[in-house]
């Protein structure tokens, strides 16, 4: 190991702190050592990834009951990821077994202290760490927003590794924590006027799909990049790829040159331009010929204020097909300023159904896609149409109009 | 008798393991790409969909995707069905957690490219302390 241990780390390895605290400094010693970190460095919150019945599966949730039980507690402000069932009252159609699963998994977290607003967008509903800081998040779309959008500093951590650095408040300080590997190694240059969230999910897609584990630069995005976009490209490319950050010039805040993300540096170039984004666009739906859709979900990251207001402008008069489901899906904190707003009637009246807590893509899909009957469904994210199918559902992907019009006719008309 | 190739790299975990090597080279998703109950990889279009990974040797290039995989690989070892070894190109971060939390043994940042190197059903013997792994050719 190339650092000393602080007495306070050391104690708390030496198991003076209980023993939830000694396995997570254990952990993250051993993570240090592996990626030659140069220190263990204090963070200033952590994202729990490993927060759904579905991905902490039955060891996970065993040894999250344990830490609960054994006197864990968060010693820095914790968000929760989604988890594998709506908690207000929704029924999204896992088994009750999952659903007792689900509750022992978010009460054992706030036993320990967890911020329980299980979403996958915590930088919308209160964890908004700063330009430099260093944070402990998981849940792939959110590192990569957390590095490229607010410039804070976190690697892509996996569960256990994450629950680690809450019982200490320590991670290992390696990799997107270092300035010098934040640089970028390859230019995107985008040559296409990106509208749609699917528009950007396929930029992100097909750059990680090509160059998984690349630190991408990025030109050529609109001028003042709405939200969702920077939310479905994050997504997808760490979708397709394990890409953890992006530069984007002119909106991260360690880009405002091309120069600038790579450090001075040379980069390779590749376009992705029309032909890139409609290959990226087949591919995506290449598991469904079928035109009939039964399920329409919408909200993959969650939901912001602005795509909330564009689906009330789509769905104002309009009644979703009386077999088909559109689920949208949003944190239960944005919902709840919406309804207070008087945003959500207008979803509610067309027959869509608001979803708080859970996805399709972490709650136990098979279960749902079971009880549900699903057969054929339809999302504007990259990150769904690529995971679904593995459950065995057939995916269109296409705009958010595209989706709305589906659930409106029962049909995919692209 | 095939012939014997040694690659070096830098490991995370205890022991020595041998083992059957399935080799893909593409990127793996644990998360939705493989089923913790089965241990099949069950990603649509996947070079090795339909194939298991329970007591292989696994080589791919890179991690990719959902941070939830860490926990799908300490539940399939939970569960005796993870791979008795990984081997990467290169590092990612949700493999490793995986791998130490469920004491698989890693191998990654090898002297020679393992997915070029390693062909399926070779027989690889894993050392992670060293970082040494022993490919025994097939053919």
């Amino acid at each position: 190991m190339n650092f000393k241990l602080t007495d306070l780390q050391r104690r708390m390895l030496d198991g003076e702190m209980g023993e939830p605290v000694r396995q997570g400094m254990e952990l993250t010693v051993q993570l240090a050592k592996f990626w030659e970190a140069p220190s263990l460095i204090p963070v200033q919150s952590v994202h729990m990834p490993g927060a759904s019945a579905k991905t902490a599966r039955r060891a996970g949730r065993k040894y999250i009951s344990w830490a609960a039980d054994a006197g864990g507690r968060f010693v820095t402000t914790t968000t929760l990821n989604p988890g594998a069932a709506d908690l207000t009252g929704f029924e999204i159609g896992i088994t009750p077994e999952t659903m007792a699963q689900q509750m022992e998994i978010t009460e054992s977290y706030k036993r320990m202290g967890a911020i329980a607003c299980h979403t996958c967008t915590p930088y919308l509903v209160g964890n908004v760490p700063k330009i430099g800081e260093h944070v402990c998040w998981g849940e792939s779309s959110a590192v990569v927003y957390c590095n490229s959008v607010l410039g804070a500093r976190t690697n892509r951590e996996g569960g256990p590794a994450a629950l680690a650095t809450a019982l200490t408040g320590f991670t290992a300080g390696y990799g997107l924590h270092l300035k010098e590997k934040r640089l970028a190694t390859i230019h995107a240059a985008v040559d296409y006027p990106l509208a749609d969230g699917c528009d950007f999910g396929c930029a992100g897609y097909y750059l990680a799909k090509n160059y998984p584990d690349a630190l991408p630069v990025y030109t050529g995005l609109p001028e003042r990049c709405p939200t969702f976009g920077l939310k479905a490209i994050a997504a997808a490319t760490a979708t397709s790829g394990s890409v953890s950050m992006f530069h984007a010039v002119g909106i991260t805040p360690e880009a405002p040159t091309l120069e600038a993300a790579s450090g001075g540096k040379k980069l390779e170039t590749i376009k992705i331009g029309k032909k890139e984004i409609e290959e990226t666009r087949q591919y995506l739906n290449r598991t469904n010929d079928s035109k009939e859709v039964d399920c329409v979900f919408i909200g993959c990251p969650h939901l912001d204020y602005e795509e909330i207001e564009r689906l009330g402008k789509l769905l104002k008069g309009r009644k979703v097909k009386a077999d088909v489901k559109l689920w949208l899906f949003a944190a239960n904190s944005v919902w709840n300023s919406c309804e207070r707003s008087g945003l959500t009637q207008v979803l509610k009246d067309s027959g869509a159904v608001l979803v708080s807590d859970t996805c399709p893509n972490i709650t136990i899909f098979k279960e749902v896609i079971a009880s549900r009957n699903l057969r054929s469904g339809a999302v504007d994210s990259a990150k769904l149409a690529h995971y679904l199918p593995s459950w065995g559902l057939k995916m269109h992907y296409g705009t958010t109009a595209d989706c709305i019009d589906a659930a409106v006719t029962g049909k995919w008309r692209v | 008798m095939g012939s014997v190739i040694e690659i070096k790299g830098s490991g995370v975990g205890k022991g020595i393991v041998k083992g059957e090597a399935l080799v893909t080279k593409e990127p793996i998703s644990f998360n939705n790409g493989v089923d913790p109950t089965t241990g099949l990889v069950i990603e649509v279009g996947h070079e090795i969909k339909g194939q298991s990974v329970a007591g292989k040797v696994l080589v791919f290039p890179v991690g990719k995707g959902s941070t939830g995989g860490s926990y799908v690989l300490y539940d399939l070892s939970d569960r005796g069905l993870a791979p008795a070894a990984i081997i990467n190109s290169r590092g990612d971060t949700v493999i490793v957690t995986g791998c130490v939390m469920g004491k698989i043994p890693l191998v990654h940042k090898c002297d020679k490219d393992p997915v070029a190197t390693i062909a399926t059903g070779d027989t690889v013997e894993v050392e992670p302390e060293t970082g040494i792994v022993r490919v025994f050719k097939k053919n």
